[in-house]
């Protein structure tokens, strides 16, 4: 019985440290002979790799501004969700407002990350390519990524105005801070590329 | 080498480092999930909002099994579960079943909001798992098991470390030494003050970003050395503070702390667990002192566990040239006198690690020779009386 015990720890623990090590090393023939295996059991559980800002660190950020209308023709002025809650996480970093500042970063982040990915697909390399454009849009917008976006950006609406709106829309920031070698340089200034989505028809795409 | 291990894993009793592990392990966890509690609402109330992890990484196995839980949209008996599961792993009375929920549950509340989860609470749903298989009792089997278990963490640390720091050693602002400035322009992970003035400092810069890639490249190896590990569990201990304050990843900065622990001396970690268990304290103080008698007074109405008794230290010559206390048949004076006072009161919990480590760095017996008993109204005192 005492064998058998220690065995199984062996087993299960021996395993789980196995699986990690063949996760975090770099990529080698051996990690790629069971890379297979360890997402299959590990990937639910264990989303990140700990590179801890490697081997770069981010060199930008996302950002998303929402609007809200009842006729599609006058709209309320663009709102930052984050802005109030990256404050309060700044004043205080055990506030919950950490959790929202990531929440609505990461809801952004993944909209625009398979907007760039869809686009790779579909060969979108002209951004001025219209057609290429909607197809990308069509293909998004069937997303749960956006519908969820799409979802929060309603509840957001309803919250700030304390109306049902008919009409929401939402357009993400991308900000790129001054490169370190001109950090020092009194004109240089953070790059912000914005990226404009459809307006949205509550009960249509949502 | 062989034997070194073997005798570790077999003869070493580590039941004060475990027990201090899950401690901290289990108090993290709980000081996340409350953290998140004001917006649970947000995160998993609404259905149509909910993003699982699933949609960004395929089905597998593990997400299977999360989806057996039928839990979806009905979060608050999930969460309530959770922390009453911490808190019963956070007793003496946990259970292989209690630590068993806690890892399984805050995989189910990762799962379906991943987009709150950092790298710290993956950390945590590991040392989860880990901490399930620690065996209460103290057979051979028992203490062999949990050493092995123990090992496992080490080695899990050594290897996030090692993975980070060879990661980092192919990414080109690291070597170039600038890396820092990049991670500190994003706001999240920043504060206006330092993207201001200390992110311009190429001084700073430099010297953090090397710094953290010799610091994670070195940890797997220093960590194993007697002599060097102290240090480096300092210099870790102070990097991932900066990262819990600075950066505001206040959950992988703590697990990340508090993984170090793994690496304590049984001995160390007894001493630490029993700054938190209450022992009867008799402290002497000065009754013809008024600042003293304040002090005594202020004591009293906080204790609450009655652990502290005053007595008058006018009733023997030998209590009067300094603060004397005593406990278990231990003397203690001066700060150190302050510190067991401090540690009595269990409402100063938050402020044991600062008392520790004045006390222990001697710093707070300099603090204590230099503004208390050369005071002036303390110098006043003399042969047992005091004017004010």
């Amino acid at each position: 019985m005492k064998k058998l015990i220690i065995l199984f720890t062996f087993l299960v623990g021996g395993t789980h440290l196995s699986l990690q090590v063949l996760k975090l090393i770099p990529v080698n023939p051996i990690s790629k002979h069971y890379s297979s295996i360890v997402r299959k059991l590990d990937s639910g559980f264990f989303p990140q790799k700990w590179m801890l800002f490697a081997p770069e660190p981010p060199k930008y950020s996302h950002r998303f501004h929402y609007r809200c209308s009842l006729d599609n023709k006058e709209w309320s002025h663009w709102n930052d969700p984050v802005e109030t809650h990256l404050s309060n996480h700044h004043k205080n970093r055990f506030s919950t407002d950490q959790y929202l500042v990531r929440y609505y970063k990461d809801s952004i982040r993944y909209i625009n990350n398979s907007h760039s990915l869809i686009g790779k697909e579909l060969g979108c390399t002209d951004k001025k390519d219209r057609a290429c454009y909607d197809k990308t849009i069509a293909k998004l917008t069937k997303l749960k990524e956006y519908k969820s976006m799409s979802n929060i950006v309603k509840d957001l609406c309803k919250a700030e105005y304390k109306t049902d709106f008919t009409y929401i829309q939402f357009r993400s920031l991308t900000i790129y801070p001054i490169p370190y070698s001109k950090r020092n340089t009194p004109k240089s200034n953070t790059k912000i590329i914005t990226r404009h989505y459809p307006i949205s028809k509550v009960g249509e795409v949502i | 080498m062989i034997s070194e291990i073997k005798k570790y894993l077999f003869d070493k009793d580590n039941s004060n480092t475990i027990r201090l592990f899950q401690i901290a392990l289990y108090s993290i966890g709980l000081l996340e999930i409350l953290l998140r509690l004001p917006n649970i609402e947000l995160f998993y109330g609404s259905p149509h909002k909910i993003l699982e992890s699933g949609d960004n990484g395929g089905i597998t196995f593990i997400f299977d099994l999360f989806r057996i839980f039928t839990w979806k949209y009905n979060y608050i008996p999930v969460i309530a579960t959770y922390i009453v599961s911490l808190l019963i792993n956070l007793s003496a009375k946990q259970t292989t079943f209690s630590k068993l929920t806690s890892w399984y549950l805050y995989g189910v509340l990762n799962y379906y909001c991943p987009s709150i989860a950092d790298g710290g609470c993956a950390i945590i749903l590991i040392f989860y798992f880990y901490s399930t298989l620690f065996t209460n009792g103290s057979t051979e089997v028992k203490k062999f098991i949990n050493n092995f278990i123990l090992l496992l963490i080490q080695l899990q640390v050594c290897f996030i470390y090692l993975s980070a720091g060879l990661a980092k050693a192919n990414g080109k602002l690291w070597t170039r030494g600038v890396a820092t400035y990049y991670a500190l322009q994003v706001d999240q992970f920043s504060l206006p003050i330092v993207q201001g003035s200390l992110a311009k400092s190429s001084l700073f810069i430099t010297l953090s970003s090397l710094g953290t890639l010799i610091f994670q490249l070195s940890f797997p190896y220093l960590v194993w050395n007697k002599k060097t590990r102290p240090l480096v569990i300092l210099i870790g201990s102070l990097i991932h503070l900066q990262i819990s304050l600075l950066m505001g990843l206040i959950t992988f900065g703590f697990i990340m702390s508090a993984s170090y622990i793994s690496f304590y001396e049984d001995e160390k970690s007894k001493n630490i667990i029993n700054l938190f268990k209450s022992r009867p304290l008799t402290v002497f103080f000065d009754s013809q002192c008024v600042k003293c008698m304040q002090f005594a007074k202020a004591v009293k109405v906080i204790d609450f566990s009655e652990s502290i008794t005053i007595r008058d230290a006018q009733e023997d010559s030998h209590y009067l040239p300094t603060l004397h206390s005593y406990s278990e048949e231990k003397e203690y004076t001066g700060f150190n006198s302050i510190a067991q006072i401090l540690y009595s009161l269990k409402i100063l919990i938050p402020l044991f690690p600062m008392i520790y480590l004045l006390e222990k760095t001697r710093v707070g017996t300099w603090i204590y020779d230099r503004y208390i008993l050369k005071s002036n109204w303390r110098l006043k005192c003399t042969a047992g009386s005091c004017s004010l």
